[in-house]
């Protein structure tokens, strides 16, 4: 992304993830239940886009699947 | 954002960081396992589970209080009572008591009993590693000093998420959220995971942050109840000498005067005497909230220890709700063992950024700055020579 973005953008999905993440955090303090699932729903969103970016990125290694396969030629040659 | 400003909101992020960074590791470190203190607890601990009726309760089936009280007391020959603790769910009770009324806490004993049958119901462990990481946690055995340096230090913390918020926006001017370059380098990778762990785990490390330094001022935030609220609760009996243990009436009618003050809830504690939560003459019985979000908002009723007679009730202020609430924010112990892991996993977030941003200083903080500002500035892009 070459593009500048606006604050507004740079900002739209941490907002949400904070906004959620408080909502999770409040609602296990009124009630039990439902509203515990409720917060670890809200908690559970940071871990998962945490996963979601890690996902995206791809290997960490970007050779590794190609390093896999000149091994397996090794061991058939 | 101009690079004046992105440098000044650097330095201030460089240096709160700096400070806090390794209290607040070892903060992570010990909270880890704190957050399972109870399931550690009741693996290793020799707290029976009981059923029968809550402690908190009244009437047949439940022993009366002076007959609990008597059995401590039996128990610690020479000490006096300082709290009388009640559960709601199941029929446990907790007696402490102490040499004097006003004995530093390192001073005194925990008795747990049963008070369907009266029979003690196991001990509270205080030298095994739990008590020893939550002394660490608190005050780093260093008493109340040491109680407002982590404060101290979690403010700091606090001034770091805020520039690092702040910073955060020149960086992802170009990129996507959630961009992970893992594969350039290994600065790029862990710049890219501080500043995405950071910002997803903003909220949660705000509020952990600011109510541990809550519960960092949970001395001076009870004295000030006492010097205000308190004071003027008992003011009829200001200037008058302590009352001696030895005319200290029946905790059962004490009881029954502060349950006709305030009907239908339950008590979560009796302050005694001379304590912290008390003044020098009144069984201070302390009664939760009738809603689960209200539960923890306590209104005590001050008796006279003498008579039995209630003297005043007034709702806690606001500053010692806020100690009260910041405790379940603070440990995650509110929520069952999914709110616990997700704390752990949060924990474990926090300890990354913590090291991540360890790792970016150690790695060039010999550039120069102009140069590290122009990192923040290009997204990571313009790498600083070391």
């Amino acid at each position: 992304m070459k593009r500048r973005q606006s604050k507004r953008a740079i900002f739209a999905v941490p907002t949400v993830i904070a906004a959620v993440s408080l909502f999770g955090l409040v609602a296990a303090l009124t009630g039990d239940g439902l509203r515990d699932m409720a917060s670890w729903v809200g908690l559970a969103v940071p871990a998962a886009a945490v996963a979601w970016a890690r996902h995206r990125a791809g290997p960490s290694e970007p050779d590794s699947a190609q390093r896999r396969a000149t091994r397996k030629k090794g061991t058939l040659s | 954002m101009n690079t004046r400003s992105i440098r000044a909101w650097y330095l201030v992020h460089k240096w709160t960081s700096l400070v806090c960074t390794l209290f607040l590791l070892m903060l992570c470190v010990t909270g880890l396992p704190l957050i399972f203190h109870d399931e550690i607890d009741a693996l290793t601990g020799e707290q029976v589970k009981m059923a029968g009726l809550p402690s908190s309760g009244e009437g047949p089936g439940l022993l009366p209080l002076d007959t609990m009280l008597a059995k401590a007391l039996t128990a610690r020959p020479g000490e006096v009572p300082v709290f009388m603790a009640f559960d709601n769910e199941s029929p446990v009770l907790t007696v402490t008591t102490a040499p004097r009324p006003d004995s530093p806490a390192s001073d005194m004993t925990i008795q747990l009993f049963n008070r369907a049958t009266g029979t003690p119901a196991g001990k509270v462990d205080e030298q095994g590693v739990m008590p020893f990481l939550l002394q660490l946690h608190t005050d780093m055995f260093l008493g109340l000093p040491g109680m407002l340096f982590l404060g101290a230090m979690g403010l700091l913390f606090v001034a770091a998420i805020v520039s690092g918020v702040v910073l955060y926006a020149p960086f992802m001017r170009k990129l996507r959220f959630g961009t992970l370059r893992r594969t350039r380098s290994t600065r790029l990778k862990w710049l890219d995971y501080h500043n995405l762990l950071g910002i997803v785990a903003l909220a949660w490390m705000t509020v952990v942050g600011l109510t541990g330094v809550i519960n960092a001022l949970a001395t001076p935030i009870i004295q000030l109840w006492q010097m205000n609220e308190l004071a003027e609760m008992t003011r009829a009996y200001q200037g008058r000498s302590a009352l001696p243990p030895a005319r200290y009436g029946s905790l059962d009618t004490a009881m029954a005067s502060a349950r006709k003050a305030i009907p239908g809830n339950n008590p979560q504690f009796i302050a005694f005497p001379g304590g912290a939560f008390s003044s020098k003459h009144h069984y201070a019985v302390f009664f939760q909230g009738t809603t689960p979000l209200t539960e923890r908002a306590l209104t005590p009723a001050l008796i006279d220890a003498e008579t039995g007679q209630l003297t005043d009730v007034r709702p806690m202020p606001w500053y010692t709700l806020a100690l009260t609430y910041s405790q379940p924010l603070h440990f995650g112990d509110y929520g069952g063992l999914p709110l616990k892991m997700l704390w752990a996993a949060l924990t474990l977030f926090t300890i990354v950024v913590l090291g991540s941003g360890l790792y970016l200083w150690l790695g060039r903080h010999r550039a120069p700055l102009e140069t590290r500002v122009l990192e923040v500035e290009t997204g990571g892009l313009a790498v600083p020579a070391e």
